[in-house]
């Protein structure tokens, strides 16, 4: 009995064997260790023993983790939106410039490419408590308020928020300024030449032909956002009072820095189902769109 | 009216521009600020109003530094390369070739995209404790791929299928072998996605830090992340001229990598979407 | 097909050769692993410090001919690092343990009984302090290192501008203390108390707690935290928060150190690393900084100590060698170049070690000693309870800041106190698991 059908399929399991040993022996495996682990009560120096599901119903129950739920909730959707909004308008601006666009979109991109686990060290110290520059700032333009950027639960969230867009518009400009670009201009001239308006067309032109890639980089922002941790662990790890602790955080401070594993395991595995959902969506589109032979 | 127009577009393109640069330029400016005057709160931060090179100095004869970078170096590059080979090829298998499992296998990889990092830590952590590799960059060199084949390997099958099949056609008809197309036909094609990966793979390997952190912690040993924040940050002293004097010289390689690709990366990242 | 066949195996033999060629270059570069005591130490302030255990370290090395290695990683990744070699089973053969660690990693510790019997001969009896912390159930786990305490700390300059002297910091009482932080507030010099999710916030909350007589738990694990006296110190702070500036919550652990040396500081609760860093940098007022004992609150003053020890975990491949290393810097000279190095960061955990006048003889850190009658180890239960992993899983979880840090955001004063029960219920549940 031959192993494989034909030759095409035999060329495909021998390009894809690295690619299956990666998968399977370094995630699959680790990853079904995990859930096996997420069902006991491992911790530092015990092996643990069965306990079935009582980690996730005392997550459920903890308010720590509840809290840790919204916020990753909140996190996520105000960073999208604005990450969105904002993404949208640099891409109109940048597709108005012809000298220097180049130069200009190299720069645009430079927080984006740049390493997060570095770029927050930077932010971290623009917030400081002591010696912020935006709060100087602030105050030479008159008040004499002071921004509690890292000190207050809610206002801790905003900075880590701002930091997330920052370093994420670039991305939603890049990808919107591509799907603006490839409009038919001739599109944009018939409906100039019936009258149309600026607004009127951006609502009836613009709008439903960058729907395809606006949904691609959406869902993709959205599975990048969910899971961030190097921003939140660099610049408030997490507080003040779990103010902006995420899940991915949670789960790395309660497995691990805590020692109870079994724990850390389960927090993590409630992040998976929450990427899945929102990559389902996303992963219809990819399918429609690839071509097969 | 056009002029004032175009006077409103500079002015909002400098605010982006403010927006963007300005934790940069925050950065060179604290480097490069005497001590005295990063924690003076009389003077205008934004100024300089002396100009030292004491913390560059600092960085480069009192920590390990550059030996935090060639570590950075060998280990985002060798991850690269992995991952970029593994994915060429898988990506190419998924996109182009009709086999049993094929669908499947794809969803796998996806889904291996999926997986939180935190979730593989400790089993991975004895992966790398069976093959001897504890506390040694190679143990970096192999768990990194986790996260960077699965992206790579999607996001090369997205750009394989907006390549339209009658150039491998055509090559196939002229008797070409298939790993012939592979390397002289496909290739040059998808350079843009190819740079995308590459820079990707390079960028996410050189940032990350949690593996680091707990794999590899002699200081010869540590990658720039981790090296930075640990010992420019002794106990409940900060060294904030040096902290940012060794993170602004951590992001020039990347920013320059970049800025010599720039179209070929915007074009490898965005075409895949925008065809769609 | 056969000659494709050929082709394809060829790639791919190349392909999984050029890794794994790469990965064994490097793992060859590392040295080979015959006898190398390692040790996993935490990153200490002074590089002197670091420097001097290094050299001590490699002295013993080369008299018994073999090889040291210690790797300095901040303190906050330590836990992280023993969680995951303890999981691995491959690791240090010394690690460090702070306050009661020895409780919480018990069944990964061996037991040094024996180290710490001959230690003592030389070195005097332990200090009750460091022997609570790293006795577990009548075996020793740890061997004490030194102690470090947070008393107070101000600028001298600016309370005799409020009309205080040195003496009436020496004895001062939590009211007046109260009234202190109004009139600095009014100078410009506030006090800056640390109560954040961070160690000195466990340090400066714990030793007020201790001096209202509000305690986490009683004997057995028993929880006591609901009290009038923990509502008093509640209540204290949020008194003394209004003098204190608005961003406290958000210090990490240097923000009472920046707030120090940027001369708007008053007063605050640290170790002496401000003083040896004003010392370092020359500031201007390096000669000012003073330490005093912690306000007196109706139970007295606490000093909130951490005591820092060795430990041999059980994956240790030198258990023996690391024992005689340990041995070797615990001796009086050894500690004492080491204390010398840290500029009077680094106290002695022995009775026989007591020459403390590399502090009494400065004026400046005269204040930090004041006897080890009232030394509260951080994180420690209460006053007649032992530790427990409980207990040190509240403390490495920030229990207390939290308490705290909700009752000033806003929480009422009931519910703050229940979630904290609930968080002590579930660290004791999971310890008996």
């Amino acid at each position: 009995m031959k192993l494989f059908r034909n030759e095409e399929e035999r060329t495909a399991y021998f390009y894809l064997l690295p690619a299956i040993i990666v998968v399977f022996g370094f995630i699959g495996y680790p990853f079904v260790y995990s859930i096996y682990l997420s069902f006991t009560n491992a911790g530092i120096g015990k092996s643990g023993s069965f306990i079935g599901i009582l980690n996730y119903l005392n997550l459920l129950k903890s308010s720590t983790f509840r809290q840790v739920l919204f916020n990753s909730l909140v996190f996520t959707i105000i960073a999208i939106s604005i990450k969105m909004f904002f993404g949208m308008i640099f891409a109109l601006i940048m597709q108005h410039l012809r000298r220097a666009g180049k130069l200009v979109k190299t720069l645009i991109m430079l927080p984006w490419v740049v390493p997060t686990s570095l770029s927050a060290i930077a932010w971290w110290w623009m917030y400081n408590p002591n010696y912020s520059i935006f709060n100087w700032i602030i105050n030479k333009l008159g008040t004499d308020y002071r921004v509690h950027w890292l000190s207050l639960p809610k206002t801790a969230m905003l900075s880590v928020i701002i930091v997330n867009s920052w370093i994420g518009i670039p991305f939603f400009a890049i990808s919107i300024l591509s799907g603006l670009i490839s409009i038919d201009i001739e599109l944009y001239e018939a409906a100039d030449s019936e009258g149309a308006k600026g607004y009127q067309k951006f609502i009836y032109i613009t709008l439903p032909l960058i729907k395809p890639v606006l949904a691609v980089v959406l869902l993709f922002s959205t599975l990048m956002t969910i899971s961030e941790f190097n921003i939140i662990y660099i610049i408030t790890n997490g507080g003040p009072l779990f103010g902006t602790t995420l899940l991915s955080l949670y789960a790395y401070q309660q497995g691990i820095s805590n020692g109870v594993i079994s724990r850390g395991a389960a927090i993590s595995i409630f992040i998976f189902p929450l990427l899945f959902i929102v990559s389902y969506f996303q992963l219809r589109m990819v399918r429609k769109g690839i071509s097969k032979r | 009216m056009k002029k004032f127009n175009s006077l409103i577009k500079i002015f909002i393109v400098i605010l982006i521009l403010v927006w963007t640069l300005f934790p940069f330029y925050w950065m060179l400016i604290t480097s490069v600020k005497p001590k005295a005057d990063i924690y003076d709160q009389k003077l205008n931060p934004l100024l300089l109003y002396g100009f030292t090179n004491e913390h560059y100095r600092y960085l480069f004869e009192e920590t390990n530094f550059l030996i935090w970078y060639k570590n950075s170096l060998i280990v985002a590059t060798s991850s690269t390369i992995i991952t970029l080979i593994v994915s060429y090829f898988a990506g190419y298998s998924l996109s182009r070739l009709k086999f049993r499992g094929s669908s499947l296998l794809g969803l796998l990889i996806f889904i291996a995209y999926l997986i939180p990092p935190t979730l593989l830590f400790i089993p991975l952590a004895k992966v790398v404790s069976i093959l001897n590799l504890g506390n040694n960059i190679a143990a970096l060199i192999l768990t990194y791929p986790t996260f960077l084949v699965p992206f790579c390997t999607w996001m090369l099958m997205s750009y394989f299928s907006t390549i339209p099949y009658e150039l491998e056609e055509c090559a196939f008809i002229d008797g070409a072998s298939r790993l012939r197309v592979l390397f002289n036909i496909v290739f040059p094609v998808c350079k843009p996605a190819i740079i995308t990966v590459t820079l990707f793979s390079f960028t996410l390997s050189w940032g990350e830090m949690i593996y680091a952190l707990v794999m590899v912690p002699s200081t010869m040993n540590k990658t720039l992340p981790v090296g930075i924040r640990s010992e420019l940050i002794r106990g409940d002293v900060f060294f904030h001229g040096p902290l940012m004097a060794a993170a602004l010289l951590s992001v020039i390689p990347v920013i320059l990598i970049f800025s010599f690709f720039t179209d070929l990366y915007i074009s490898g990242l965005t075409k895949g979407a925008v065809k769609y | 097909m056969f000659k494709n066949n050929k082709l394809y195996l060829k790639i791919l033999v190349v392909n999984i050769v050029c890794c794994l060629i790469l990965t064994l270059c490097l793992t060859v570069t590392t040295a080979a692993e015959d006898t190398e005591v390692s040790l996993l130490l935490f990153i200490h302030y002074s590089q002197a410090a670091q420097d001097t255990i290094q050299k001590q370290a490699e002295k013993w090395a080369a008299n018994k001919g073999v090889r040291v290695k210690i790797d300095f990683v901040e303190d906050t990744s330590l836990a992280s690092m023993i969680t995951s070699e303890s999981q691995i089973g491959k690791g240090h053969d010394i690690i460090p343990l702070r306050e009661s660690d020895a409780y919480l990693f018990e069944k990964i510790l061996t037991d040094v009984s024996s180290v710490v019997e001959e230690i003592q001969k030389t070195n005097g009896q332990a200090y009750d302090i460091a022997k609570i912390g790293d006795n577990v159930n009548g075996i020793w786990r740890g061997i004490p290192w030194y102690h470090d305490t947070a008393p107070m700390l101000y600028r001298k300059d600016y309370i005799e501008e409020v009309g205080y002297t040195v003496e009436d910091m020496n004895n001062m009482t939590i009211d007046e203390f109260l009234v202190l932080a109004k009139k600095l507030k009014e100078s410009g010099h506030p006090v800056g108390m640390q109560c954040a999710q961070i160690p000195d916030g466990n340090a400066t909350l714990g030793s007020l707690m201790y001096s209202f007589g509000s305690y986490l738990f009683g004997p057995d694990n028993t929880i006591i935290i609901d009290s009038k006296e923990t509502r008093q110190a509640l209540e204290y702070f949020k008194n003394l928060y209004q003098y204190m500036p608005e961003d406290l919550l958000g210090w990490d652990n240097s923000g009472n150190n920046q707030f120090m040396l940027s001369k708007e500081g008053g007063v605050t609760g640290n170790t002496p690393s401000i003083y040896a860093t004003a010392q370092d940098d020359n500031i201007a007022f390096k000669d000012q900084l003073y330490h005093a004992p912690n306000p007196f609150g109706p139970k007295g003053s606490w000093d909130a100590v951490t005591v820092w020890s060795f430990g041999i975990p059980v994956y240790a491949k030198n258990k023996d060698l690391a024992a005689d290393l340990i041995k070797y810097l615990l001796t009086w000279d050894n500690f004492y170049e080491h204390a010398k190095s840290a500029r009077g960061f680094d106290m002695p955990v022995y009775n026989g070690l007591d020459d403390l006048s590399i502090w009494t003889d400065n004026p400046n850190l005269s204040g930090i000693v004041t006897g080890k009658d009232n030394f509260m180890s951080v994180g420690a239960p209460g006053i007649n309870a032992l530790p427990s992993a409980a207990s040190q899983r509240a403390n490495i979880s920030y229990t207390v800041p939290i308490m705290f840090g909700k009752y000033l955001t806003g929480t009422s004063i009931d519910e703050a106190i229940k979630w904290t029960v609930n968080e002590l219920k579930r660290f004791v549940e999971e310890e008996n698991q």
